[in-house]
């Protein structure tokens, strides 16, 4: 039990706290429950893949986590901050400071660079002096194996460069959690492995990480699977 | 710096070995100084160069359209007040019956008198002159019998003292704008410059000048300015300038018959008449000078006030609808630019970006959209609105010192350009920051749904239209806020468009409406008076001509009940039995024969309300003061303030019973004729050779024709003044439909490049690209031609409202005629724009690739 040790040795509580969290959707009057009583902790370090079919309630789960989307009824607690209770402002300085998110389709700005779109969250969250935001900027760049194309618009860049870019701006603040939606799934198997390795890697410095996937190959690599099913977590396999 | 807390193992942290060794280097140095938010603005702004130089004419067209119409209107009025108090109008003026030396002394004493700012003395001579052949020498010109197929056009000229020449006048002030001699010398002529507008006249070309029997040649010696003159173009009349000196050779005397005082503007007219009563007693009537008339002129009124006062009417209208159309078409522009940003508004949140940093970032977009807007729509504008000055003041007749625009209208232009953007963006930004993020990163995120009102459901049970037809007319209908907004600012458009066609139909259905007034075919005019019979009989010889009527006129002067006296004016001398004259009268009724009544037009009530019938006017005509009621009020015609009374009545007043100084005929198959089968061509040519039949007549039997004038004349002087208002009115609708364009175009292409997505989905079911091409065409046209509709009915009560406004400036009343030919006109050029304004967005849309297309963000 290597690894719980090290969680123990890490952190006294869980990065993340979901008590029985709740979203329903209403529709031109059809009423659709994504969430039903979702209860799950996760501890700093852990690496966690979460799977399940289509529209079973992964990518609103992650969503509820970065504050992206509202929670209709329950509590979420990361890092000790209770997000449900955070109004839009305090909640995008929260969010800017202390999660990293990366998007399927990478979601980059197209009028930026690659050293801009890592550089605007320390712009927006005021993070690191003005004049070496773009030196930070860089060191991420390289860590992803983009520092060569750090003056690339998204447009010169291919999928996979573009990913990792959008990982390099997921890491710029330095947050403790990065959330990724299918971070590979627009990627090419050999691309998508390097991106995986990537987050591996990130995992094996500190961070925490919650990723959906659809990657049976790559959900085997995470230390924690939760499935997802029908709005509920139906398993959750810690890897041995 | 400060270090990331934690590294990836296999990293050095080190600084100095981050440096990548980028082969591209775009915005390095950009990206260390501004931060990306901002640089993101700047590349907003140049990375899409078509769809930023769309939003930047889109807004520019605004301010363009503001630049060129109210600046136009405001440098024009500006410089009209300007030239007009520079030209320092006379505030009094006495015709004199007196040509001795004392004048000179009298002259002296009115100008020293400390209420007087400037007295000027000069010799008015009413003439006629013809233009002399090269080929032909002076002494030909002055041998020769009369030419009647010659065109002998009236002359007023002005002679003054080289003093005022050389130093400028004190009153009624004219000044060169190109000379060869200056003061002219004695046998040189000085032209007012509007004559250009109608006769080829050069600098060295000689005229004949008749004054009475007395002929002289004269070398036009230059071209002089005075704001104060009436435009050759509106009577036919050219002003003209000589030295007293050049009398001589017309049999004049060198003294002036007009002494012209100016008093400080600022007094009132009442306070004027007691000057004019002071000077008149203390230094003409002591000097035995016999004063004819006297005139108080309203202060600081000029004879084109009321039609100025309406081209600054219709100036501010168009100006006022070019705001508004700028207003709609910025809102418009700035929201669809905002909805496309959408996505990235999500990013920027999910990273970390509040509301008010992502909020200024996109006005600071905004702003620089305004910017460019400015430095495009200002100068194009301002250029437009230069070349409408210098066309304005040639018809109008003023020059020209300064085309600065006012500080405010620059200031106007840029609140338009940058403030207006702001406020319109203010809503979408607000309502795209209060978005979730979850929402705008929604992959549905900007697609419209289509279905949900009653709109939607009626264009979907309409089954009988092809496909592609069916899918641009709910595509067009999709955003509806957008299309609310285009169809406003195209609505606008078009209907100011057509109330303007509307406007030019009723202008000239009034001169045809004036025109059915005036039944005579041709009229002479005559330098004295002659014998109503004579008259008669020497027309009647004339077997084309089936009735004659004489008419007397001569200048009359108001007195005020208040003792205070108006300008003069011209008295009509009518026969009570008129066949000729047949008004339509705004109030009262023709006079009584034997009732001794007069008639006034709207022209004279403008300044004399009091006078609305059935009332008491008080004239001075030759001198007599005598009281006719006033029976009847009718429409002016835009020649002035007129009173028509009864002739043998006026003619007693001016001493010359039995005489007319006009005859006035009906000819057999003319116009007016019973038996009337000729057409208008046929009937013109009638009426010239009639003139010139007549002319010849009278001349070659010993009277003095001064001018001959047939209907048709009349009718084109008239006409070619109310079309500088439907020329006014025309270039400035252009103004505005061009905005009309560029709203509609830049609409189309926004459409386009929302709907990418869509497009792509159709090319991929197999749509060809003449059908892509053709969805967008027929947007186009649905747009154009709903806007089009609605804007016909909104026409109706803008051209109503125009025609108003006009009739009141201009002191007439004015017929109003919808025009339906104007509403179908419309609708070709409508369909026309609407193709133009959708080529390129569809030719766009066409072009596009299935592969782009799905992959479009």
């Amino acid at each position: 039990m290597e690894y719980m040790e090290q969680l123990n040795a890490h952190n006294n509580g869980p990065l993340i706290r979901l008590n029985e969290v709740n979203k329903v959707y209403e529709t031109g009057g059809i009423r659709f429950e994504a969430l039903k009583d979702v209860n799950l902790e996760v501890f700093s370090g852990e690496f966690v893949g979460l799977i399940g079919k289509s529209g079973s309630g992964k990518t609103t789960l992650i969503n509820m986590i970065t504050g992206i989307d509202h929670l209709s009824s329950g509590e979420i607690w990361i890092d000790g901050t209770a997000v449900h209770t955070l109004n839009e402002n305090r909640m995008a300085i929260w969010r800017g400071n202390t999660i990293g998110v990366v998007f399927q389709f990478f979601q980059l700005l197209p009028t930026l660079t690659a050293i801009e779109n890592v550089m605007l969250p320390m712009d927006f969250c005021n993070v690191h002096a003005r004049s070496d935001r773009a030196e930070v900027a860089l060191y991420y760049l390289e860590q992803v194996e983009m520092a060569d194309h750090a003056y690339k618009l998204p447009t010169e860049l291919s999928g996979g460069q573009q990913q990792r870019v959008a990982i390099a701006r997921a890491l710029a603040n330095d947050p403790p959690l990065i959330v990724a939606d299918e971070p590979t799934g627009n990627l090419d198997s050999k691309t998508a492995d390097a991106v995986f390795g990537l987050f591996e890697r990130l995992v094996d410095s500190g961070k925490t990480i919650v990723m959906v996937t659809h990657d049976n190959d790559l959900a085997q690599r995470v230390t924690r699977s939760l499935l997802v099913a029908d709005g509920q977590i139906t398993d959750d396999v810690q890897a041995s | 710096m400060s270090k990331p807390a934690k590294q990836l193992p296999d990293q050095s942290p080190k600084s100095s070995d981050l440096r990548p060794s980028a082969k591209s280097s775009r915005g390095k140095g950009l990206t260390n100084v501004i931060p990306p938010r901002f640089i993101k603005v700047l590349r907003d702004l140049t990375s899409n160069k078509s769809r930023t130089m769309l939003v930047i004419l889109s807004i520019a067209v605004g301010i363009y359209a503001i630049a060129a119409i109210l600046g136009a209107r405001q440098v024009l009025m500006r410089e009209f007040e300007d030239g007009f108090d520079a030209s320092k109008k006379f505030s009094i003026s006495y015709t004199i019956n007196d040509s001795s030396e004392r004048v000179e002394g009298v002259l002296r004493q009115i100008e020293a008198r400390d209420d007087v700012l400037g007295v000027s003395g000069r010799r008015m001579v009413s003439a006629a002159f013809t233009q002399i052949p090269e080929s032909m020498t002076d002494a030909e010109a002055l041998s020769r019998l009369p030419d009647p197929d010659e065109e002998k056009i009236v002359m007023n000229i002005q002679a003054t003292s080289d003093a005022e020449f050389s130093y400028g006048s004190e009153v009624n002030h004219f000044f060169s704008l190109g000379h060869r001699t200056w003061p002219p010398g004695s046998q040189d002529i000085i032209i007012e410059a509007s004559a250009l507008q109608v006769f080829d006249l050069q600098i060295g070309d000689r005229i004949l000048v008749e004054v009475g029997p007395n002929k002289a040649v004269f070398r036009i010696a230059g071209f002089a300015h005075d704001l104060n003159a009436i435009p050759t173009m509106f009577f036919d009349q050219v002003e003209a300038f000589v030295s007293m000196g050049a009398l001589t050779s017309l049999g004049l005397p060198e003294e002036p018959n007009r002494i012209m005082v100016r008093v400080d503007p600022e007094l009132s007219r009442v306070e004027v008449a007691g000057i004019a009563d002071s000077i008149q007693t203390q230094h003409l009537d002591a000097a035995n000078i016999i004063v004819d008339r006297m005139e108080v002129p309203e202060p600081n009124f000029h004879f084109f006030g009321s039609l100025f006062e309406a081209v600054s009417v219709l100036l501010l209208f168009m100006a006022f609808m070019a705001l508004a159309l700028s207003g709609f078409l910025v809102v418009t522009t700035t929201n669809a630019i905002l909805i496309q940003q959408t996505r990235q508004l999500g990013i920027m949140k999910a990273i970390g970006g509040m509301r008010r940093q992502i909020s200024t970032l996109y006005f600071g977009l905004v702003i620089g959209y305004g910017l460019l807007a400015l430095l495009i729509g200002i100068p194009t504008g301002i250029l437009f609105g230069y070349a409408f000055i210098d066309y304005a003041a040639g018809i109008l007749n003023f020059h020209i010192t300064s085309m600065t625009y006012p500080a405010w209208v620059i200031a106007l232009l840029v609140a338009v350009g940058i403030l207006l953007p702001v406020v319109a963006a203010s809503l979408p930004i607000q309502k795209g920051v209060r978005r979730p993020i979850v929402e705008v990163l929604s992959a549905y995120a900007n697609t419209v749904g289509f279905g949900g009102g009653w709109v939607d459901r009626l264009l979907g049970k309409i089954s009988f239209l092809p496909r592609p037809t069916a899918l641009a007319l709910r595509s067009t209908f999709s955003r509806k806020g957008r299309l609310a907004l285009t169809l406003t600012t195209l609505l606008l458009a078009s209907g100011v468009v057509m109330s303007v066609f509307s406007a030019h139909a009723s202008l000239g259905y009034t001169v045809d409406t004036i025109g059915s007034w005036w039944k005579y075919d041709t009229q002479l005019r005559f330098a004295l008076p002659v014998n109503n019979d004579d008259l008669k009989r020497i027309a009647y010889d004339n077997e084309e001509v089936i009735y004659a009527e004489t008419w007397l006129d001569t200048r009359a002067t108001i007195v005020r009940p208040d003792g205070t006296k108006n300008d003069s004016f011209f008295a009509l001398g009518v026969p009570p039995d008129t066949r000729i004259l047949d008004f339509n009268y705004e109030q009262g009724r023709p006079p009584e024969p034997g009732e001794q009544g007069v008639i006034i037009n709207t022209e004279i009530l403008a300044t004399e309300d009091y006078l609305i019938p059935p009332a008491t006017i008080e004239l001075i005509i030759n001198g007599q003061e005598v009281e006719r009621p006033v029976t009847g009020l009718v429409s002016g015609s835009l020649n002035g303030a007129h009173i028509y009374m009864d002739r043998d009545d006026l003619a007693e007043l001016m001493g010359i019973p039995g005489a007319s100084t006009r005859v006035l005929v009906q000819a057999e198959g003319g116009q007016y004729a019973q038996s009337n089968f000729r057409a208008a061509q046929d009937r013109l040519n009638l009426q010239t050779r009639l003139a010139d039949s007549l002319d010849r007549r009278f001349t070659d039997q010993g009277y003095m024709v001064i001018a001959t004038q047939t209907a048709a004349d009349q009718l084109q002087t008239q006409r070619e003044q109310l079309d500088i208002l439907s020329t006014f009115l025309i270039i400035m609708a252009s103004a505005l439909a061009v905005v009309g364009i560029i709203g509609l175009s830049g609409s189309m292409t926004l459409s386009v490049i929302e709907s990418t997505r869509e497009i792509g989905i159709m090319r991929s079911v197999g749509a060809s690209h003449l059908s892509i091409f053709g969805i967008y065409i027929t947007q186009g046209l649905v747009v154009g031609t709903i806007s089009w509709f609605f804007g016909a009915f909104l026409s109706w009560p803008l051209s109503f409202a125009l025609m108003e406004a006009l009739s009141m400036t201009l002191e007439m009343s004015l017929s109003y005629t919808f025009s339906f030919e104007g509403v179908v006109i419309w609708l070709v050029f409508v369909w026309l724009i609407s193709i133009l304004a959708s080529l390129l967005p569809a030719w766009r849309a066409s072009q596009v690739s299935i592969r782009d297309a799905i992959s479009h963000e």
